[in-house]
């Protein structure tokens, strides 16, 4: 983001439960849980008062994100209404995301999912590009698979 | 008119954010008892100086009283008088992006329903408010009864600014227009540990809101930066 001079960094933990449970949690430098249950997205963020759920603004945007998401994480890249999927291999293969109209394009000019080059199946990165050179990255780490995940974890903190 | 369209006409309204009363109460201006220049170099020493990048998060609470949370970062050149804000989601999504300058606001990016003119114009104009020391020299300065360092500026359209420095450190800047109507009001704590204080701004005319502004980071940035 060219306004910062070097990346704001925010550091949480990111769940996905088959077949449609989200929830992506930050510690810090903000406190906040966004979450997609049973097809319903809500965000929530610890302030002064303690856990309050977010209005909106940019909740929507970022929950088609987290649709998206949910498709990557397992593999279904060409179901997205909003992006189409190309792979690119080589060296360091990766799959480009383009979106499917000029609208969303104003928003996410484009998307590069990075697969762990040691863990098949898994994402090691997904960079969200939004033109101007603006981005953000979301890099996975201490993956964990297979692991019992309760439904609270989707449900309001 | 649509639902989706009304959203965004109340967004728009909120503009910066959130409604803490229901009107703007009548504002009685204090009384300054001329004092030392101290004061004055009390109120100057208020704002930056330099070039400095702040990141906050800002929490709104909106007239429906819902809230939201969301990431600010400006960037001020006070030498230029230049400012440069952007908001993003905390996930890190890019709402808005716009620097101004002599009054000459350029915009990066605005996505719905930050993409209104009246919405940068407040913006901007807040971050001002908060960064910036009002133009020009005080008319007043001098000191309060409970022992605070007050500044009163003049400034055009018969509006003026106090800058209130008190004995701990806190501080508020109070904006009011023709003498008497409290137009916005920031109060702030003490800045600590190299931070900024947390800073509460509210809005009270034309649309009454509020602003809590809680400091993640601040840094020296370059002149540049703020363009």
């Amino acid at each position: 983001m060219k306004i910062l001079t070097s990346p704001l960094v925010s550091n949480g933990s990111f769940c996905f439960k088959a077949p449609d449970s989200v929830r992506w949690a930050y510690d810090a430098p903000v406190k906040s849980v966004l979450l997609l249950h049973q097809g319903t997205s809500r965000r929530f963020t610890h302030g002064h008062s303690g856990w309050t759920e977010d209005a909106g603004i940019g909740a929507a945007a970022t929950s088609v994100m987290l649709q998206e998401i949910m498709l990557w994480s397992t593999g279904r890249f060409t179901e997205s209404q909003g992006f189409t999927a190309e792979l690119l291999a080589g060296t360091a293969p990766r799959i480009q995301l383009r979106p499917r109209d000029s609208s969303l394009e104003k928003i996410i000019s484009g998307i590069e999912i990075i697969p762990a080059p040691d863990r098949p199946g898994m994402i090691q990165s997904i960079i969200i590009r939004e033109g101007e050179g603006n981005t953000t990255t979301l890099d996975f780490a201490d993956v964990k698979i297979n692991v019992q995940l309760e439904d609270k974890l989707f449900r309001k903190p | 008119m649509p639902d989706r369209i009304k959203a965004q006409v109340r967004w728009c309204c909120v503009i910066s954010a959130l409604l803490l009363c229901a009107c703007a109460s009548p504002y009685r201006p204090m009384p300054v008892n001329p004092s030392g220049p101290e004061h004055r170099e009390r109120c100057r020493l208020l704002f930056p100086v330099a070039p400095v990048r702040f990141i906050n998060a800002i929490e709104a609470q909106l007239p429906d009283g819902k809230k939201m949370t969301l990431i600010g970062i400006t960037v001020i050149d006070p030498g230029g008088r230049a400012v440069r804000a952007a908001i993003m989601t905390i996930e890190g999504l890019l709402l808005f992006d716009a620097s101004t300058r002599n009054d000459v606001i350029t915009l990066y990016r605005a996505l719905p329903p930050f993409d209104g003119p009246e919405f940068r114009r407040a913006l901007l104009r807040d971050v001002q408010f908060l960064l910036l020391p009002p133009a020009g020299e005080p008319q007043q300065y001098g000191i309060l009864n409970n022992g605070s360092s007050i500044c009163r500026y003049g400034l055009a359209d018969g509006m003026a600014i106090d800058v209130i420095v008190h004995p701990d450190n806190s501080w508020e800047l109070q904006e009011y227009k023709n003498g008497s109507v409290a137009t916005r009001i920031a109060k702030g704590t003490a800045a600590a540990g190299g931070l900024p204080g947390i800073v509460v701004l509210q809005g009270l005319q034309p649309q009454p809101y509020s602003l809590q502004l809680r400091p993640i980071s601040a840094e020296p940035a370059k002149p540049g930066d703020a363009k």
